[in-house]
């Protein structure tokens, strides 16, 4: 460093700064470590164990090759000390330490033999990666095509297993997550009253059928594109698939159903979305809505976690050329697209469900 | 809502690797100079002039601005109340960001510790390389066998990736180092010492700066000598060539900077061997000086916690580690030693004495 910048910066603060470069320098190892204990199934067997296992036997109950035990053991250390896991420290005469599950451990074991997700995938990490390509960049490609030369909804159709990697990541497609969500709505307005629902963006239909099962006089379909239905487990008939194109057409319903759509697109394609919606929906005393589940950046509670997980979750979707947003901008574009009134309730910690009336 | 808590904590450490591509982002468009060319302050129309960032991508820019300063790269004030896109807010620097303004600046640093090809992705493997029986470390199952010394070899830009990041922090650490324990007997009573792996000595000449009377010599292999600078041999440091599983120079002291974490325990205690030939007795001033980290040791933030374990992983991928104290009493005493001591510095890291 050059002196006089040496003179203005204390040795405290070098050193703290020093530390915190390889801190975050580092930081893509949290991810990468976290979707390892996943794909290992490390959460699952703990839990199999009774909730309590020495790193022996994990090893032994997900099949990490013996080899590989010290560095295992490693692996369980660094996972423990980011919060993953905790442990027990070893008692007289033991000298192995026993891991346990925490609340973000507890989330990703998976007792039902699906593998549980993890909310990203691995070309979503080497993405960000040519962010200052992208700031440099004079054209109107979004970040991810800058990264990948192709538009992801393109990449879906063509590679499965890219496909199957984005659908996996869809946590919030999880119907754990759409039991909590419906469970703390459960004494609210929010579905009361309705007679039929379009999931527009649903996917498999794990919300559809969610909704559907709870509220069961709610006649549901799930409207999504071709490459996305095709992987839809076949339906037993409380939900009706329907293929097409959210831009193009919406079958007529009493309220629709968009759940972490709005963060994928910027506000002339939302603005375009939402007038699709008001077109097939009644008027709000006839009991028409529009139901939206998405980040309102800085609801929630004040705790950093939640604040830095909605902002990281806005830098995340940068990728796709959308965002998460703060109240005054989902207002914006409500009333751009011609709805009067909206009413928000938090749900999930750091989501919101937004109900929007024309 | 222990649930809750659980989810949220899902996606954070889900979305966690967008830290550090941030961080490197900032970097490359030079945000932490170009605040600190405005005097210390600067809004979003300040930082798009200053920087290479096109007009086109100013929201969001602002939006990068407010994760980083979220995640404590930077510091703001808070927004005027009819500001309704952030043009008002005032970006300022940190600890962090402050050394990475440019000028001696740490940025090859966090460029190695967040490389794409070399860092980041090697980790995407880790769950079959669990799986796998074969001795191969995690970085050859992703780059096709090849080791990391030999990748140096034929990828120039990897290369100088490595020797970009290891002088600036080399430089860094060296200086702080020596500024932090020069008081504490660690390189007092020395007369000679050669720095084992010392490379383009570095090192070694920052500690003949700080102790004019201390004879210091590199050890390192022919292929890294050879390309040493010309200043280097201004005969303040003398580079000698050779290998130190085979013999290392006599001297009073052997200086072990990072090296000994990239070698597995069966390595350490070989080269640790080697040391102990090379010294005298303790009582004639003998000494193996280690600068590593020790897990567990220094403050006890969360920060420094996080950020031993995490280079633990970042070393595994060679084959190496980040030891605990009881891990290094193991080779110390395999290796014939009788003693050791350990000093906190840095921060994170820690200089070990040990002891014939």
């Amino acid at each position: 460093m050059s002196s006089s910048q040496q003179e203005e910066v204390s040795t405290k603060d070098l050193h703290q700064g020093y530390v915190e470069i390889w801190h975050h320098g580092l930081f893509h190892i949290k991810s990468s470590a976290l979707l390892c204990a996943v794909g290992l199934g490390i959460p699952s067997a703990i839990y199999r164990l009774g909730g309590a296992a020495t790193t022996s036997d994990i090893a032994t109950e997900t099949g990490v090759h013996h080899s590989k035990l010290s560095y295992l053991r490693r692996l369980m250390r660094m996972l423990r000390f980011c919060g993953i896991f905790t442990a027990d420290e070893p008692s007289e005469g033991e000298d192995e330490t026993i891991y346990r599950l925490t609340p973000v451990s507890q989330v990703l074991v998976d007792d039902q033999g699906k593998v549980p997700s993890t909310p990203y995938d691995i070309t979503a990490v080497s993405t960000f990666f040519s962010l200052e390509r992208w700031f440099r960049d004079a054209g109107d490609k979004t970040l991810f095509e800058v990264a990948h030369g192709v538009h992801p909804w393109t990449l879906t159709k063509n590679d499965a297993s890219y496909n199957k990697a984005v659908n996996d990541s869809m946590v919030m497609d999880s119907s754990l997550f759409m039991d909590i969500m419906l469970k703390e709505v459960g004494g609210t307005d929010i579905f009361r009253g309705l007679t039929s629902l379009v999931d527009f963006g649903g996917g498999l239909g794990v919300a559809a059928m969610a909704i559907a099962m709870a509220f069961p006089h709610i006649k549901c379909t799930v409207l999504d594109l071709e490459q996305v239905i095709s992987q839809a487990p076949s339906s037993d008939g409380t939900v009706e698939f329907i293929v097409g194109d959210m831009f193009e057409y919406i079958p007529p319903a009493d309220a629709v159903f968009l759940k972490l759509i709005f963060d994928c697109w910027d506000d002339d394609d939302s603005v375009k979305i939402l007038r699709q919606c008001k077109r097939e929906i009644p008027a709000t005393d006839a009991g028409g809505k529009v139901i939206i589940v998405n980040c309102v950046l800085g609801y929630g509670p004040q705790d950093d976690v939640y604040m830095e997980t909605q902002v990281l979750f806005d830098v995340y979707m940068m990728r796709y050329g959308g965002a998460q947003r703060e109240e005054h901008e989902w207002k914006r574009i409500f009333s751009e697209a011609g709805f009067s009134d909206y009413n928000i309730t938090p749900i999930f910690g750091f989501q919101s469900i937004i109900e929007v009336f024309p | 809502m222990l649930l809750h808590q659980g989810y949220v904590e899902l996606y954070h450490h889900g979305f966690l690797h967008i830290k550090s591509a941030a961080l490197l982002c900032a970097v490359g468009l030079g945000i932490p100079s170009a605040i600190h060319r405005c005097g210390g302050e600067a809004t979003i129309s300040d930082l798009a002039v200053k920087t290479g960032v096109h007009p086109a991508k100013l929201s969001y820019l602002r939006r990068l601005m407010r994760a980083l300063a979220s995640f404590g790269i930077f510091d703001t004030d808070s927004r005027k109340p009819d500001d309704t896109d952030g043009s008002s807010v005032v970006y300022t620097l940190t600890p962090v960001s402050r050394i990475l303004v440019n000028d001696g600046d740490m940025s090859p640093l966090l460029r190695l510790l967040a490389r794409p090809a070399t860092s980041v992705s090697t980790f995407f493997a880790m769950e079959a390389w669990f799986r796998d029986g074969g001795a191969t470390t995690l970085f050859e199952m992703v780059h096709g066998g090849v080791p990391p010394w030999s990748l140096t070899k034929n990828d120039a830009s990897y290369n100088e990736a490595m020797n970009d990041a290891c002088a600036v922090d080399s430089g860094f650490s060296m200086d702080a180092m020596l500024e932090e324990v020069g008081g504490k007997g660690i390189f007092h009573g020395l007369t000679s010492l050669v720095d084992v792996g010392g490379g383009h000595g570095a090192a070694a000449m920052a500690i003949a700066r700080a102790f004019p009377h201390v004879k210091c010599a590199v050890l390192d292999l022919e292929q890294v000598i050879s390309k040493a600078p010309g200043s280097a041999s201004d005969g303040t440091v003398q580079f000698i060539a050779g290998d130190m599983f085979e013999s290392i120079p006599p001297a009073n002291a052997v200086f072990l900077r990072h090296v000994l974490d990239c070698w597995d325990d069966d390595h350490c205690v070989k080269i640790l061997g080697q040391c102990k030939r090379a010294i005298p007795t303790r009582d004639a001033g003998g000494k193996v000086i280690i600068m590593n980290l020790v897990v567990g040791y220094g403050p006890l933030e969360n920060v420094v916690k996080e950020t031993q374990v995490l280079f633990d992983m970042y070393m595994m991928r060679y084959g190496g580690a980040e030891r605990e104290e009881q891990e290094w009493k193991k080779i110390f005493l395999e290796a014939g030693f009788s003693d050791y001591k350990i000093t906190p510095i840095l921060g994170f890291q820690s200089i070990i004495e040990v002891f014939p």
